[in-house]
């Protein structure tokens, strides 16, 4: 009994902190320009099939390769701007048009490189394992959640004493004030959308040689950012901290418990019922921070 | 009970004023035939073209038109929805599964036919849909959307867990079909008339609703839920039971797939892609209008058919760039195109709410 408490108390902390990673871009979207970003996991599978390109198509060395595909995902997020500023004042249809973006990609994605193909990415940082106790985990999942950890905090820091973060948390609390400041909200909207993805593509680069890599990865990773963002409290910081936690914790009580195929419907069954007492999540979305 | 027939001196209009012991109940019409004319025509050449198709052996179009009247069923019963939920919902393709699996289940184990099915379908959707309606009332605004669109997911996930169910890839194979016809073009006819009733009927009650003052509630609740409740209007249970019934309806479009393909793959339908087909079809139909919904499923469905046939390769990508133009360029969908060319205000217009 202790051995899988303990279990659940280390897998709970590494789901947390790869869930944190996955959602940090989503809700810095979502608190930034208040919009739902439904094609934010296609980012997660462009990144990998990117890195591949560069690496394996166009014979880059891996480590160019790796940050060519980061940056080019950013870029195209920033591309996406001029979609979601088009039905920025009509929700529904930017919901729809951003699931058909997803979508669209994805098949695109597929049609280039199969799942015959093939891809993969040697990003493994160790090929070591840890022991604790009896339990038994691949280095490279203390690294993601390092890595996820510091991102994290790197952010945390750029929004809070940074020049810029300023302006993004000014446009982010109050937008009408903040043009009437004289900030160019456009570009602030634009940046936000780039710098959101650069910490999920570098996590998701980590995580790949320890998932399933096909063109419609995307979707369950977007699945699980979705529901952090969601409990969070869509666009704030410390909720999507504590979610990620709550989520990872709960994922690995049910997965080692029951069965992993039950993880989402268990964190969904969570996600219902903490809504029930704090219906806008556990932290309020007045700001991102 | 006396039914008492009243034609009112208000013009175009038939009166039903239907006694229950003291209490009166009274039921209006519009016969103005004028506004009758053009769906009446409508009507008439969708219910006769299926009889055309078949004298000239176009059955490959039958078939796309029997699966434009399943879309129809869930988008019709989703116009409801949005409407008198005030929000966009992402999950119609989850209550498609449950009846289909509730449909497909119960005639294997327990060897029920397809009017019982049907009506367990309908009965087990709508419960599943009242013990979920929670989510409409205390999630706010995009979280209801984000919600639901985690649904459908959660059940993929469950399909696969419990396989030994419900048969993850594989299905539930060895459905009943509707009708025993040995024919199997015969059999695509019934199928088509079967599936046009349902539509029908669901057009005709969704009419109904949104013509009655239940409708202009849920039109005062898509403007706005604040000043809704401020008139005393109690939209917790006019979200509630929306989103039970029009579960219910749903579910009966997945116990038509079944008993159609003698088989439900659930995870077929709790895909993404099947979700898009629905979301399309509703808003480029136009959203929340009704009649515009049958247009866009039939509109969806045949380009989906037209891409396969013309461009195999790539026909998903070429369908789903194909939407997204057609969402960017039409903002008010196919039958916003009809309303401005013929622009007749008979209901007051019911809008989805964008406060959220």
């Amino acid at each position: 009994m202790l051995d899988i408490l303990l279990y659940a108390l280390i897998w709970g902390f590494i789901f947390g902190s790869i869930y944190l990673g996955l959602a940090l871009g989503f809700s810095i979207i979502a608190g930034v320009l208040r919009v739902f970003h439904m094609g934010y996991g296609l980012f997660f599978t462009l990144t990998v099939y990117l890195s591949w390109t560069f690496w394996k198509v166009l014979n880059l060395n891996l480590w160019v390769a790796l940050i060519l595909a980061v940056i080019f995902s950013a870029l195209s997020s920033i591309g996406l701007y001029p979609l979601i500023k088009k039905f920025l004042e009509m929700e529904d249809y930017l919901l729809i048009s951003l699931v058909l973006v997803f979508l669209t990609t994805e098949e695109v994605i597929n049609k280039i490189y199969p799942v015959e193909t093939g891809v993969y990415l040697p990003t493994l940082l160790s090929q070591n394992v840890v022991y604790i106790g009896s339990i038994v985990i691949q280095m490279q999942y203390i690294f993601i959640s390092i890595v996820s950890i510091i991102l994290f905090a790197i952010y945390v820091l750029f929004l809070k004493f940074s020049k810029i973060g300023l302006v993004i948390r000014a446009v982010s609390q109050d937008l009408n004030t903040s043009r009437l400041f004289g900030i160019n909200v456009n570009l602030v909207f634009a940046f936000s959308l780039g710098l959101a993805i650069l910490a999920p593509s570098v996590v998701v680069l980590l995580y790949s040689p320890l998932t399933r890599i096909d063109p419609f990865m995307g979707f369950p990773l977007f699945i699980t950012a979705l529901q952090v963002a969601v409990l969070g409290g869509l666009g704030n910081l410390k909720g999507t901290f504590i979610a990620a936690y709550v989520i990872g914790y709960i994922h690995a009580v049910v997965g080692f418990l029951i069965d992993p195929r039950a993880m989402n419907l268990a964190s969904l069954i969570a996600i219902i019922i903490i809504l029930l007492f704090r219906p806008r999540g556990l932290a309020r979305a007045e700001s991102i921070w | 009970m006396v039914i008492r027939f009243k034609r009112k001196e208000r013009r175009g209009r038939l009166i039903f004023e239907v006694y229950v012991g003291r209490s009166l109940r009274r039921f209006e019409w519009t016969v103005e035939p004028r506004y009758w004319r053009n769906p009446t025509i409508a009507t008439l050449i969708w219910l006769l073209l299926p009889l055309v198709l078949w004298f000239f052996g176009l059955y490959s179009i039958l078939t796309t038109m029997i699966f434009a009247n399943i879309i129809a069923m869930i988008t019709v019963a989703y116009s409801l929805r949005v409407i008198g939920t005030g929000r966009l919902d992402f999950g119609p393709t989850f209550f498609v599964a449950v009846g289909g699996y509730v449909a497909a289940l119960l005639s294997k184990w327990y060897g029920l036919n397809p009017v019982e099915t049907l009506f367990a379908a309908f009965v087990l959707g709508t419960l599943v849909g009242l013990l979920l309606s929670p989510i409409v009332v205390i999630s706010r605004g995009v979280y209801y959307t984000l919600i639901t669109f985690i649904l459908p997911f959660v059940l993929y996930e469950i399909t696969y867990w419990r396989s030994d169910i419900f048969g993850a890839e594989t299905g539930i194979p060895g459905v009943p079909p509707l009708i025993s016809v040995a024919n199997p073009v015969q059999a695509e006819l019934i199928y088509f008339y079967i599936s046009a009733l349902i539509v029908i009927i669901y057009i005709f009650i969704v009419d109904k609703v949104l013509r009655s003052k239940y409708g202009l509630m849920m039109g005062v609740l898509n403007e706005d839920e604040d000043i809704a409740n401020m008139y005393g209007i109690n939209t917790n249970l006019i979200k509630v039971i929306v989103f039970s019934l029009t579960s219910g309806m749903i579910s009966v479009a997945g116990w038509f797939l079944a008993h159609y393909y003698m088989s439900f793959t659930g995870v077929l339908y709790l895909s993404p892609e099947f979700l898009t087909l629905i979301l399309t079809a509703a808003v480029l139909g136009g959203k929340g209008a009704v009649y515009g919904a049958v247009i866009g499923s039939y509109f969806v469905a045949g380009v989906r058919e037209f891409t396969r046939i013309a461009i195999p390769e790539y026909s998903v990508i070429a369908f789903l760039v194909l939407v997204l133009g057609l969402l960017l360029t039409l903002p008010e969908g196919l039958w916003g195109l009809y309303r401005r060319r013929r622009y007749r205000e008979y209901v007051p217009t019911i809008k989805v709410r964008r406060k959220t």
